[in-house]
Formats: structure tokens, C-alpha cells, sequence
């Protein structure tokens, strides 16, 4: 992937998701160390969820193709961080997984990629497969329709002290996630094939 | 394993395995969707530039053929008054030219014509369809016209949306029909335009010609659905052909 994004200049959305993979990458490896430490690491997962819902939306924001969706996608971005903010302080506990927020975010990111995907395929007249934003928006799609039952899930396992369960669940968690970072790395491709190619035949403004 | 946590753990697996089947169902119907898009837009990109080759030909026949074969007889019918030498041509040799040059301008408005009917631009579209019943009329198909859209005229590019359906359709009924006439109708109401030809020909199986309509169809119906208007077919083997399209009541504007 590294050498694919030295190749060429990525566009917004691309560079957006980029982003997003590196942080997530870290904020893995910091769990992975606190939890060698034997210290509690739960309040990461909560403090990466606005930043990750942020950084998609903003992605698939700049994907739209009606400036209305533009607008509603961006604007879900507050209206995220206000309930987030509100279900943390209130709902949730530090010392377990955010379960409902956690939840919602994943909701509203299947819904804007379903929505992305769904809009922006109506009108394409080049073939799909070689589009950027629908591998992101298929990768979205794919992880976070099960990281909506991961944190409940986890939650209960983790108030039952079912360790060895909790491993499978976040086995399987792992493989999506290099699922769906595998969908981010063959985006960036096809934009670095579509940029030496000399660009799209898209009839909708090209964004990716 | 206790037996919530068992029954648990079964739930996630169930959970899981749906939503990963329903997400891929999703993409895949996606990409099938844009797929079939793709190729039904292709087919009838390639189909659209087979036809406009088509018209370029014609119109290029139509020139070399007759209008550049009447002008070079008018250039020699000139060169041999030229030769000639009389101080005064005789009168019935200029009434022939003078004829000739009519029926070539006759030849050359009719092209213009075809190419883009300056009526509907000047006249408006109920006049634009009264000259286009007199000129099948010309051709051998009775044309019945009727509008009725009040003091209301149509907006362009629904005018001329509306005027290529006409078109084509009797173009259609005298191909293809059998039939001595056609109905030509146009009428407003609250709700949107409506444009009708019907005939009383042998008519066809719209569901067996679906998946090979001609181009002209496809055109018109594409053509309807640029200005938010639909075309609908109705026809049966002996039954006759009613061609109808139709566009919101926003396309009229008070004359």
C-alpha cells in the first residue's frame, strides 16, 4: 500500500481512508501494548470511535454524487459526535466495550455506504470494479455490519468471563478487518491504474 | 460452556453469518445492476451512432443524388443560353428555369425539414403537427390531427420531444402498419400533455418485440424520459398500434 500511495497522488477521500487505516493500525498496537501491560485499554476503543466515524463520513461525504447527500452526510458528522458524546457520558462505561455508540456509528456508516454505493452505480458507465469509492464503500459495508453486534456481543461475554469465547469473536473481528483493509488497498490501486490509464469515462463528476 | 453462554455464542455466529451474506448480497446486486446499465447503454450508444451514420448518409445521398444533379442541369441549361447569344432568352426557357429553381427550393426546405422542422420553432407544436399530417398526406397515409391544449403552448425540449414521437410513429404506420390512416392527437389536461397516433394496421406482439425494439422506439422512449416524460406502447396482432407519451403539466406554459 505504501509504495502504491508514493506512486501517485491520492485524492481526498482516498487520503481520508489512508488516514484512517494508518490511526487504526496504531490504535491496535497501543491496545495490543496496554493489554501486554496488564492495564485497561477499553477507553481507546471509545476514544477512536469519533475520530473513525468522522474520517469515514468525510470520505464517503466527498463521494456523493447530489449536493443535498453531500450536505445531509456531512452534517450527520456533529449530530454523531452530540450522541456520541451524550451515550459515553451516559450510557456507557470506560472499563467495557461502547456497546451503543459503538453500535450507532456502525449503523450510520452502513446506511451512507449503502446510499453511496447504491447512488453513485445508477448513473456509472464505466465498469464498477475499477472505481476507488466502491471498494471503500463495499469494505465499509462488510465490516461494519458486523461490527454492529461485535460490542454487545463482547460486552456480554465480558460480564460472563467467557475469555476463550471473547478470542474467537475477535478472531473473527480480525479477519474482517484485514477483509476490509484489503478492499482500502485495491481502491488505492484502481485509482493508481485509473490515473496512468489517463483518467475515467464517468458521466457523474469524478471524485475518486 | 454454560448453557446461555453456549446459546450466545450461537446467536453471534448466526448474526454474523447473516449479516456478511445480506452485505455481499447487497454489493453483488449492485455490480450485477451496473453491469446490465452498462451493457444496455452500450448497446444502444453503438445502435445511436449506426443511425446517425445512417441519417448522414441519406442526407449525403440526397444532396449528391438530386440536389447537386438538378443544380448542374440548371448550370447547363444556363451555359447553353450563354452559347446561344440572344440578346433576350425565350421567355419558356426562363419559365423552366424559373420552375426548376422553385422545385429545388421545394427539395432544399424539405431536407431542412427533416433535419429540424423550423415550424415547431416558429409556430409552435400543434402547427408543427398539422404540416407533419400533410406531409404524410403527401406520402399516401391519411392523417386525422386533433389538439387540444387550450391557449397553452409546450415548452422546448418537450416540443420537440413530442414532435420526433409523432414522427416517428407515423413514420412507423406507413412502414409497417398497413394502413390507409392514422389518428394524431394531442390534448392538455390538469395533470400533464399527452400525444396519441394510433392506426388500425396488422399492429404487432409488444411483448415478443420487447427485447428487440428498434431503435426508433428506444430513441423516443429515451428521448421522453430526458424531460421527464414516458412513452408507453399498446398493440396486438390485428389489434392496430397506439403509441402515447406523456409529460407533467410543468411543460405548459400559458401562451
Amino acid at each position: 500500500m505504501a509504495a502504491a500511495i508514493r506512486a501517485r497522488p491520492l485524492s481526498l477521500p482516498l487520503r481520508l481512508v489512508v488516514l484512517y487505516s494508518a490511526v487504526a493500525l496504531v490504535e491496535g498496537m497501543v491496545l495490543w501494548y496496554l493489554t501486554a501491560q496488564n492495564q485497561r485499554n477499553l477507553w481507546l476503543v471509545h476514544a477512536f470511535t469519533p475520530f473513525e466515524a468522522t474520517v469515514l463520513l468525510l470520505a464517503m461525504s466527498r463521494w456523493q454524487v447530489r449536493e443535498l447527500a453531500r450536505l445531509t452526510v456531512v452534517l450527520c458528522i456533529p449530530a454523531f459526535l452530540l450522541l456520541w458524546g451524550i451515550l459515553t457520558l451516559r450510557a456507557e462505561s470506560l472499563a467495557e466495550f461502547p456497546q451503543y455508540a459503538k453500535s450507532a456509528e456502525a449503523i450510520l456508516l452502513v446506511a451512507v455506504a449503502a446510499y453511496t454505493l447504491v447512488s453513485r452505480s445508477r448513473s456509472l458507465v464505466a465498469p464498477i470494479l475499477s472505481q476507488p469509492w466502491f471498494w471503500v464503500t463495499s469494505g465499509v459495508l462488510i465490516y461494519f455490519s458486523f461490527l454492529a453486534i461485535l460490542n454487545p456481543v463482547a460486552n456480554l461475554l465480558l460480564q460472563r468471563r467467557e475469555f476463550g469465547l471473547m478470542l474467537w469473536v475477535f478472531g473473527v473481528n480480525a479477519v474482517l478487518i484485514i477483509v476490509h483493509n484489503l478492499f482500502f488497498a485495491w481502491a488505492i490501486r484502481c485509482q493508481q491504474e485509473r490515473t496512468n490509464s489517463g483518467g475515467s469515462s464517468l458521466r457523474q463528476p469524478s471524485l475518486a | 460452556m454454560p448453557t446461555g453462554t453456549n446459546q450466545l455464542w450461537w446467536i453471534f455466529v448466526a448474526a454474523t453469518l447473516v449479516g456478511l451474506i445480506l452485505s455481499l448480497a447487497f454489493v453483488a446486486s449492485v455490480v450485477i445492476q451496473q453491469r446490465r446499465f452498462l451493457a444496455a447503454t452500450r448497446g444502444f450508444g453503438g445502435r445511436l451512432l449506426a443511425a446517425q451514420e445512417e441519417e448522414r448518409a441519406w442526407l449525403a445521398r440526397e444532396l449528391h443524388d438530386d440536389i447537386i444533379q438538378r443544380v448542374a442541369m440548371l448550370g447547363h441549361e444556363l451555359e447553353s443560353l450563354e452559347k446561344d447569344g440572344a440578346a433576350v432568352p425565350a421567355p419558356t426557357r426562363l419559365a423552366a428555369i424559373r420552375g426548376e429553381l422553385d422545385d429545388l427550393a421545394g427539395g432544399i426546405r424539405g431536407l431542412a425539414h427533416r433535419v429540424h422542422p423550423a415550424a415547431l420553432d416558429h409556430l409552435g407544436l400543434p402547427a408543427a403537427l398539422v404540416q407533419l399530417g400533410s406531409e404524410f398526406q403527401a406520402q399516401g397515409l391519411e392523417v386525422r390531427v386533433s389538439v387540444a391544449t387550450g391557449a397553452r403552448t409546450v415548452r422546448e425540449p418537450m416540443a420537440t420531444a413530442l414532435y420526433r414521437v409523432a414522427q416517428e410513429s407515423l413514420r412507423n404506420v406507413l412502414r409497417h402498419a398497413g394502413a390507409g390512416s392514422a389518428d394524431l392527437r394531442l390534448r392538455a389536461d390538469a395533470d400533464g400533455i399527452t400525444l396519441e397516433v394510433e392506426d388500425g394496421g396488422v399492429g404487432f406482439d409488444p411483448s415478443a418485440a420487447a427485447a428487440k425494439l428498434g431503435l426508433g422506439l428506444t430513441s423516443l422512449s429515451e428521448r421522453m424520459k430526458l424531460v421527464q416524460g414516458r412513452v408507453m406502447i399498446r398493440s396486438a396482432p390485428g389489434g392496430g398500434t397506439r403509441v402515447t407519451a406523456w409529460a407533467p403539466s410543468r411543460e405548459l406554459e400559458p401562451a
